[in-house]
This record gives structure tokens, C-alpha cells and sequence, in this order.
């Protein structure tokens, strides 16, 4: 970049610093009163508590039904249970020994 | 309650609620002043203000004092504004004259105070938000290709293109020799 460029950036750099510092100095605003910084704080906290509250209790109630669905299946049905797991344990180790023996797998290991 | 503002942080980052206020009422109007420039519209940098208070309160545990606190602001700041720009983005017709509307009410009010609202801040409000950032970022509050590079959550080379861009776009726009 010519030294005649590098100037007349240092220039316009200096005029956007002063005329941004006019705006700030323009646009000067008050921060609103301790107290409602003070009841945000302790709203935001309350109302993040009870939302991590829900989702511990969702998270919680899903894997009861995962759990109970698997328990109540092993007690009615075992060996359809064990077919379903083994067949499904099954599938995967077959998609996964494939994806790694394509020539695209080959090809990003290289 | 005052207290030096390692401390006041350090109060705030357990969870008290006193020490929160008190820190960010001291940097709201930092904040305010630099969503001001961001969006070129008061309006909306009053509600993304209030949005980045909020958010900072929520995670106030996962700030580790490795930039400083205002810095942690505005990065979440930007971060917001940039989210909300890319959801509103469908809605270009609305984000010009919302862009418009910021700019006639700053106008006003520096014309108001006998000042003159310049063509520089014309062409700079007429950047993308992403050009505009850098080039405040690098050279109104003067942090580091490196440092906004981490703000942003772009390599740093991508911010020195986007400075370089935008004061070239400047200079363009000012007819300034190119």
C-alpha cells in the first residue's frame, strides 16, 4: 500500500475515532436505578432455576419411560428383547465395518 | 455497597444477586453506547442491551476473567445482534426501514445538540454489520485482530480482510482517492 493510502486511512480513521466519540458523548444514557439491575438479577435467577428445575424433571420422566419400557419388555417378552438388542448391536457393527472399508473412508484417512 | 471491581465480580460470579446489579449498572452504559454504534439504531440497541444484561446475568458462573468484563459484554452483545440480524434476514424490507427509522432518530438528536450528523457516519451506518464491527471493534475500542477474532468466533485473518474492506468501502463512499 502507497504511503499516500496508509495517510489518508490514518485520516479517515481519525475523523470515524472523533465522530464516534460525538455520538457516545450525544447518546450519553443514564444507566437505569440499582434496584431494577437488583430485581432482574433476582428474577433472571429464579426464572433459570425453575427452568433447569423442568428440564431435570423431563429428562428425569423420559428415562423412567425408557427404563420401565425396557424393564416391563424383558419381563414380558426376553427373548424378543434379546433379538431386537443383539439384531440391533448387529445392523450397527455391519454399518460401521462398511462405512470404514468404502474407498471415501479409505480416502479421507489417507 | 461498593467494592473494587475484581471483587465485585468475584461476589457476582457466586451468585449474589446485589453484586450483579451493582456490576452491571456500572457497565450498562458502556454496553448501550457500544450497541448504539453496532446497530446505528437507539431503539434496538436499548433492547439488546437489556437481552446481553440478561444472558450475562444467566451465565455470569462461566465468565473466567480472562478478557475483562466489559469486553465478556460485548462479545455476547455482538453475538446476539449478529443472531438476531440472521434470523430477520427474511425480512430485509423491514430491516431497512428499521435501519432507516435508527438513523433519522440519531440524526435528530446530534442536529438537536448543533451538531452535525457527517457523511462518514452515513457510509458507516450504510455497512454491513459485520464491516461496521471490525472496524469498531479494531479501531474505535482498539482490540486486537487476534481478540475480536475470538469475539466474533472468526479466524483473525478474516477480521483484518473485513477492517481492511470496510475502511477501503469508506474511502470509497467519501470519494476519497482509492
Amino acid at each position: 500500500m502507497s504511503e499516500r493510502s496508509n495517510e489518508q486511512n490514518e485520516q479517515l480513521i481519525a475523523s470515524l475515532k472523533a465522530e464516534l466519540s460525538q455520538i457516545d458523548s450525544a447518546f450519553e444514557k443514564p444507566a437505569p436505578p440499582l434496584d431494577d439491575f437488583h430485581k432482574l438479577a433476582v428474577h433472571t435467577l429464579a426464572n433459570q432455576k425453575r427452568r433447569w428445575r423442568n428440564e431435570l424433571f423431563i429428562f428425569l420422566l423420559v428415562a423412567v419411560f425408557i427404563v420401565s419400557a425396557v424393564f416391563l419388555a424383558a419381563w414380558l417378552q426376553p427373548v424378543m428383547l434379546w433379538i431386537v438388542h443383539g439384531g440391533s448391536m448387529l445392523v450397527g457393527a455391519v454399518i460401521l465395518t462398511l462405512s470404514l472399508r468404502s474407498p471415501e473412508s479409505r480416502d479421507s484417512h489417507d | 455497597m461498593k467494592g473494587t471491581e475484581e471483587e465485585v465480580i468475584r461476589q457476582a460470579t457466586t451468585g449474589d444477586t446485589k453484586a450483579m446489579a451493582q456490576l452491571f449498572q456500572r457497565h450498562y452504559s458502556f454496553l448501550y453506547k457500544y450497541l448504539l454504534k453496532v446497530t446505528m439504531n437507539p431503539s434496538t440497541a436499548e433492547d439488546i442491551a437489556q437481552d446481553t444484561v440478561i444472558r450475562c446475568m444467566e451465565n455470569i458462573g462461566r465468565y473466567n476473567g480472562t478478557s475483562s468484563f466489559s469486553s465478556w459484554m460485548i462479545t455476547i452483545a455482538t453475538r446476539i445482534y449478529m443472531d438476531r440480524i440472521r434470523r430477520k434476514k427474511r425480512e430485509q424490507q423491514w430491516l431497512q426501514n428499521e435501519r432507516k427509522q435508527g438513523i433519522r432518530n440519531m440524526r435528530w438528536q446530534l442536529e438537536s445538540r448543533n451538531e452535525e450528523w457527517s457523511d462518514l457516519m452515513e457510509a458507516l451506518s450504510r455497512l454491513s454489520e459485520e464491516h461496521r464491527i471490525a472496524i469498531l471493534l479494531k479501531h474505535y475500542y482498539g482490540y486486537s485482530y487476534e481478540e475480536i477474532g475470538s469475539m466474533l468466533g472468526v479466524p483473525a485473518g478474516t477480521v483484518k480482510s473485513r477492517t481492511a474492506y470496510g475502511i477501503k468501502s469508506l474511502r470509497k463512499e467519501m470519494k476519497m482517492d482509492v
